[in-house]
C-alpha cells in the first residue's frame, strides 16, 4: 500500500479487515447545515439550536483512521496512526505497564487557525499541551487499550479554523478518527461547551460563529452516553464561580452531548452500507 | 518515579483497602497529611515560600520585576496619563514548574507541564501591575503535587504583592480528590495516585467560590 507501514504491522497481526479492505473509498456524507453563511452576531441566539455538526471522515488516506468535524466555522481534523511499536523509557519495561496500549495524543491549531489571536506559532505552546493532555485523559476511559497489548497509538488533532468551541469538536472529531480506524471502544465520547461572559448570570451553549470573545467563562463536558459518564471536564473562570454555577453549566452541557453523540451514531450508521459494497470477502 | 514499578497485588492491596476505607498510611479518606510551611528562604526572591506535604516538598520563589515604563509613566502622571497607565499594564502571573530533581524522563516533564497548566489556570483572574514571575521548583515527589505547590505559590505571593491587590482578590488553593474505585481520597501520597482512575482538581478561594476546575486521568466519573 505504502512503504511507510510501521515494522509492527508484519509482526503483530491485528483485526484490521475493514480498514486494509476500504483503503479506495472515500465516503462523504454531509448532514444539512442550517445556517451555512456567518450568523451575524445579533442572530446568535437563534442559529444556537440550529447548529450542526458536519461529519466525514477518511480524509487522509495515509492513516488508519481519520474524521472531519466542522461546527459553524469551527473545523477539526484528527488522524489516527497505529497500533505501532510503544515508545521504549526504562521504567515501561514493568509488565503491568505494557498490557495496555499508550494513547498519545498532539494537538496543533494551524498558524492560520485564530481569528483573535493572529498567527499562531508552529511550536505547540501551553494551552496546546494542555488540550492535548484533556483530550487524553477524555478519551483514554471509552477506549479498549487493554485488547492491544504492547503498543501505542498517535492521534494527531489539527484545528483548521478556530471559531469557539474548539476543544469540545476536537474531542467530537477525535472519536470520529478513533471509530474510523476500527478501535474498539466501550461509548462515543461527546463534549458541549458553554461559556459565560464576566458578570453575566446565563450560560449560553458555545457555537463555532466567533461570537464568544476572550474574556469569558467556559465549562467543556465531555460525556459517554450510552454509559451515563463524565469522560473529562475542563472549567476556564474568568472570575470566581459558585460550585452550583459549575453544576448548573455540567448540566447545560448534557443534552448538547447526547444531540451530538445520536448525530455522530447516525452518521456512523449510514457510513456502513456503503463500506459493505467496497469490502472484499476474502 | 518509582510508583510505577509496582506489582499488581500490591496495586490490589491498596485498591481493596481504599474501599473499606482504610488508607494504607492509616489516614481517613478525606485527611491531608502534616504540612509544613517555610516563608522567606530565599535573599534574591521578593518573596519565597516552602511546603512540605508528607514527603511532597516544594519551593516556591516570586519575583517582581520591575518595569521602567510603568514607573516613568507613575512619575509624570497627570489624570489622563494615568489612566492610560492603568489600563495599559495588567499582567497576568507567570508560572513556571521545575522538577528536574526528580530526573530527567519523560514522566517528569509531563508532570511539571501538568501543574504548570494547572498553577496558571489558577492564577488567571489574578492581575498585577508590574510582571510576576513565580517558579516552582519540585524538590521531592509523594504525590498531590498540585496542593503543595498551590499552598507555597499562594503563600509567597500573598508575602510579595500589596495588601491593596490582595484585598480585591482573594488567592486560591487547589484541592484535589482521587477517586479509588467507589471511594474518594484526599492527598493521596505517589502509590494511591498510581491505583487511581480519575481526579478532580479544584481551585477554590476563600469565599469557597471556583477559580479552576479539571478532572484528570484516564477513568471516567
Amino acid at each position: 500500500r505504502n512503504s511507510q507501514l510501521p515494522i509492527s504491522d508484519h509482526v503483530m497481526p491485528l483485526d484490521r479487515y475493514r480498514n486494509t479492505a476500504l483503503v479506495d473509498g472515500i465516503d462523504v456524507r454531509a448532514l444539512p447545515l442550517a445556517g451555512d453563511s456567518p450568523a451575524p452576531a445579533s442572530q446568535g441566539k437563534q442559529q444556537q439550536q440550529q447548529q450542526q455538526h458536519w461529519f466525514q471522515r477518511r480524509l487522509v488516506q495515509d492513516t488508519v483512521g481519520s474524521g472531519y468535524v466542522e461546527f459553524g466555522d469551527t473545523k477539526v481534523l484528527c488522524s489516527v496512526h497505529g497500533p505501532m511499536e510503544p515508545k521504549r523509557s526504562v521504567l515501561t519495561d514493568a509488565g503491568a505497564e505494557q498490557s495496555r496500549a499508550q494513547l498519545q495524543v498532539y494537538y496543533k491549531l494551524a498558524p492560520f487557525a485564530s481569528h483573535q489571536a493572529g498567527r499562531v506559532s508552529y511550536l505547540p505552546d501551553e494551552t496546546e499541551r494542555r488540550a492535548a493532555s484533556f483530550l487524553q485523559d477524555t478519551l483514554a476511559p471509552s477506549l479498549r487499550l487493554d485488547r492491544l497489548p504492547k503498543s501505542r497509538i498517535e492521534l494527531h488533532c489539527l484545528v483548521l479554523e478556530d471559531a469557539g468551541c474548539c476543544l469540545a469538536t476536537a474531542v467530537n472529531c477525535a472519536c470520529l478518527a478513533l471509530v474510523d480506524a476500527g478501535l474498539e471502544m466501550y461509548d462515543l465520547v461527546t463534549a458541549a461547551t458553554v461559556c459565560r461572559p464576566v458578570g453575566a448570570t446565563d450560560w449560553q451553549l458555545e457555537v463555532g460563529d466567533g461570537s464568544n470573545s476572550g474574556g469569558s467563562s467556559s465549562v467543556t463536558l465531555a460525556y459517554m452516553r450510552s454509559l451515563r459518564q463524565v469522560a473529562g471536564m475542563l472549567v476556564e473562570a474568568a472570575e470566581p464561580l459558585q460550585p452550583r454555577e459549575v453544576s448548573a453549566a455540567c448540566r447545560i452541557c448534557e443534552d448538547p452531548c447526547k444531540m451530538t453523540h445520536s448525530s455522530l451514531r447516525q452518521f456512523l450508521l449510514d457510513c456502513l452500507p456503503a463500506d459493505d459494497r467496497t469490502a472484499k470477502i476474502a | 518515579l518509582l510508583a510505577q514499578l509496582l506489582s499488581e497485588p500490591e496495586r490490589q492491596y491498596i485498591f481493596d483497602s481504599v474501599q473499606d476505607a482504610v488508607r494504607i498510611d492509616g489516614r481517613q479518606c478525606l485527611a491531608y497529611r502534616q504540612a509544613a510551611l517555610r516563608l522567606d528562604l530565599l535573599c534574591y526572591a521578593t518573596a519565597s515560600a516552602q511546603v512540605s506535604l508528607g514527603e511532597t516538598d516544594v519551593l516556591v520563589s516570586v519575583r517582581e520585576e520591575d518595569n521602567p515604563g510603568a514607573t516613568a509613566q507613575q512619575q509624570g502622571s497627570t489624570g489622563s496619563v494615568a489612566v492610560q497607565q492603568q489600563q495599559a499594564v495588567s499582567h497576568p502571573v507567570s508560572v513556571w514548574v521545575d522538577c528536574s530533581c526528580l530526573g530527567s524522563g519523560p514522566e517528569q516533564q509531563q508532570l511539571a507541564d501538568e501543574a504548570q497548566a494547572h498553577l496558571s489556570s489558577l492564577y488567571r483572574c489574578l492581575r498585577t501591575p508590574t510582571p510576576v514571575f513565580v517558579d516552582i521548583l519540585l524538590l521531592g515527589y509523594d504525590g498531590n503535587l498540585l496542593d503543595a505547590a498551590s499552598i507555597a505559590a499562594s503563600a509567597a505571593l500573598m508575602r510579595a504583592l500589596p495588601a491593596s491587590l490582595l484585598s480585591a482578590q482573594a488567592l486560591p488553593l487547589f484541592a484535589t480528590v482521587h477517586r479509588i474505585g467507589s471511594q474518594q481520597i484526599v492527598d493521596a501520597n505517589q502509590l494511591e495516585e498510581s491505583c487511581s482512575m480519575a481526579r478532580v482538581t479544584v481551585g477554590v478561594d476563600s469565599n469557597g467560590r471556583l477559580v479552576a476546575c479539571q478532572t484528570c486521568g484516564e477513568g471516567s466519573l
